[in-house]
């Protein structure tokens, strides 16, 4: 049974829309992330990262589209256990000490391990007997992030966790949070805005931007779609003819030399083009700076095969 | 044998609270105990004054006498003779006891409003404020029972507290009634400080602070609110009070003298609901009918024009309107609040309740 709902995904939304009283947040986003996965979600401020977070941790009630987290409904209680949430300002009783907010975990949570969330604490060098509202902002993160763990979640969705870390703790943190993922095959959504960070790290990524996603799918084949091509810019500007079968999407001009990220379809190559494979950050910062790039949904059933497949 | 028993029974189980039980009285934990100091000092202090008081009566012998009453355990009052024994002693007992009796109830009938405004404000406005409700409703719990534990465990506390202190205030006040006939038991304290009205306040104004908290998302607003929904229903159940029970009435005879109506009604009945003159027909002249009249005369004038005779009225709630009447004041408190209960539940059901931040 679980395993048939595994198959179904960690997440997957269709037609999902979020509408604030100021507008729309998020828009028409579909997406599947299968279970057990590391995904990267990516994106300028108030591109809806937080507002596709609180969705899928069932704090949200969407306006338009579903959402389901291993099949159900986010706020049904079998999908509430399996979720864990670690909110992007880190909300704790602060009159609590960090062992009361460690019990709270217990006593919520059924499949509760007070041995995995004391870990994180440790690593972190944080004392149990501290009260939470004295803790520093990076100290706070752990406590909050030892909570999420300690839940023994499928799915942990954290919201900008090493936003406030400095470096040393930021790779602790990292570590021991893989090494659980690793262990248990637990599926992890970590927004951030610092792709440094999830490099080497992430398997899956999507790339968010003005409420919709950009860029989605599996990290190989994101890589793998897409290709830099170096070579004489066009006299007179305007895009080269070596580029017109594909898509593009950014180009930059030094001198008489242009760079571009592209998609190829079929061999991009051509006289004088050098192409290579870009890197991870290379393919995200070519997709921030250029806003209006047509987006790129590997891991969408609907549009995987025309996308992907060519 | 028992302590063998419960020796065996015990060891290590010292009981423990588990889940959301847990988490609410951790969170409480502060409020409770002082929620605690202030019913124990109360109740001390009650105690106290009661027991000083009762001795007094005793000694003096004065129980159940009352300056209007003929006779006392047996010995003639004097109340026109400035040294009589009985009634200097039950002045005496006024000087001392009728402002802490009557301070204590004032007392009482402001803990309604601390409890909505210290209790039921933050209970949802502080979590919705800081952000711990997300927090809470990310665990494996839903959020209607999170709810239910967050409203029950202090539920019981206040109406438990209140009852403690109203029960005893009650028993104080039932010791001095009598010795204290100036004092209409409808007004505010005492009938709000005693019996089940005073006991049903406590849940009323901890679910209006409650719900406000839910509404508003801001603690300091939400508890503003509270104090003013608050003094307005109590108020609002002052204005209603007489209207609870139709009041009896009580005529004079032909030239005004109500000699015929024994003493005790006026003693121990709840007096100034209405009074005035009744025409040949025996139709009530309300006395306020001629407040425009200036001068003996033209005041006169309008109650002849008007029909009126000589012959008076009083309306006024007997003693035996004093239960009745908590019971439907109690009733009514407890109604609104399990609807205001119900509202709490339907809210945070319907309601995708995040602040808006992207």
């Amino acid at each position: 049974m679980t395993d048939e709902i595994d198959a179904a995904g960690a997440l997957e939304a269709s037609g999902l829309g979020m509408k604030y009283r100021r507008g729309w947040a998020l828009r028409d986003v579909a997406c599947h992330l299968p279970a057990g996965r590391i995904c990267a979600l990516v994106g300028p401020n108030g591109s809806g990262k937080s507002t596709l977070l609180s969705l899928a941790a069932g704090l949200l009630t969407p306006t338009t589209g579903t959402l389901r987290v291993f099949g159900r409904p986010p706020a049904a209680p079998a999908a509430r256990e399996r979720v864990a949430f670690v909110a992007q300002d880190k909300p704790l009783y602060p009159r609590f000490s960090v062992a009361d907010t460690l019990r709270l975990g217990r006593e919520l949570n059924p499949r509760w391990d007070q041995k995995a969330a004391e870990r994180v604490v440790e690593e972190a060098e944080v004392p149990l007997s501290a009260r939470v509202g004295s803790l520093s902002g990076g100290q706070r993160t752990c406590v909050a992030l030892a909570l999420a763990l300690g839940k023994r979640a499928d799915l942990l969705l954290l919201d900008e966790p090493m936003s406030d870390q400095d470096p040393l703790r930021r790779h602790r943190m990292m570590g021991v949070l893989m090494a659980e993922a690793a262990e248990r095959g637990t599926g992890v959504v970590i927004s951030t805005h610092v792709l440094a960070e999830l490099d080497g790290v992430c398997d899956h990524l999507l790339l968010m931007g003005g409420g919709r996603i950009r860029l989605a799918g599996g990290t190989d084949e994101i890589q793998a779609a897409h290709r830099v091509i170096t070579g004489p810019s066009a006299t007179g500007g305007g895009t080269p003819a070596a580029l017109a079968r594909h898509t593009v999407v950014e180009t930059r001009t030094t001198g008489r030399q242009l760079t571009a990220l592209i998609r190829p379809e079929g061999t991009p190559a051509g006289d004088g083009w050098i192409v290579t494979e870009p890197s991870l950050e290379e393919v995200l910062l070519g997709y921030l700076r250029a806003p209006d790039a047509p987006p790129l949904l590997a891991d969408d059933p609907r549009t995987a095969d025309t996308e992907v497949g060519a | 044998m028992s302590t063998a028993g419960i020796r065996l029974a015990a060891p290590g189980a010292r009981p423990r609270t588990r889940g959301l039980v847990w988490l609410v009285a951790r969170q409480h934990r502060a409020a409770l105990w002082a929620g605690l100091a202030v019913v124990v000092a109360i109740a001390a202090y009650i105690v106290w004054q009661r027991t000083g008081m009762v001795g007094y009566l005793r000694a003096h012998d004065i129980q159940d006498c009352a300056g209007w009453k003929r006779f006392c355990h047996g010995r003639r009052i004097h109340p026109e003779r400035g040294s009589d024994p009985t009634i200097e002693a039950l002045r005496h007992l006024g000087d001392t006891y009728r402002a802490p009796l009557l301070n204590t109830g004032r007392l009482l009938i402001a803990l309604p409003a601390l409890i909505g405004v210290f209790i039921g404000a933050p209970l949802f406005a502080r979590e919705l404020e800081m952000g711990t409700h997300q927090l809470v409703w990310t665990q494996s719990v839903t959020r209607t029972r999170w709810l239910i534990a967050k409203l029950a465990l202090p539920l019981v506390a206040v109406t438990a507290g209140t009852a403690i202190l109203a029960a005893l205030y009650t028993w104080w006040w039932r010791a001095a009634r009598v010795q204290f006939p100036d004092i209409a038991w409808g007004t505010a304290a005492p009938f709000d400080a005693t019996g089940p009205a005073a006991v049903a306040l406590a849940p009323l104004a901890f679910f209006v602070g409650a719900a406000a908290g839910l509404l508003l998302r801001r603690t300091v607003p939400a508890m503003a609110v509270t104090l003013g929904v608050t003094a307005g229903v109590q108020y609002g159940l002052g204005a209603l009070r007489p209207h609870l029970m139709t009041p009896r009435t009580i005529v004079s005879d032909a030239s005004g003298d109500f000699a015929h109506t024994p003493l005790e009604i006026f003693y121990t009945s709840w007096r100034g609901i209405g009074d005035g003159y009744l025409t040949r027909s025996g139709a009530k002249i309300p006395s306020d009918h001629c407040s425009s009249a200036i001068g003996q005369d033209d005041w006169n004038r309008c109650l002849a024009r008007s029909g009126a005779t000589q012959k008076q009225y009083e309306e006024l709630h007997p003693a035996s309107h004093y239960w009745p009447m908590q019971w439907m004041q109690a009733g009514i408190c407890l109604a609104v609040a399990v609807a205001l209960a119900a509202f709490c539940v339907w809210w945070i059901r319907r309601r995708p309740t995040v602040k808006e931040t992207a």
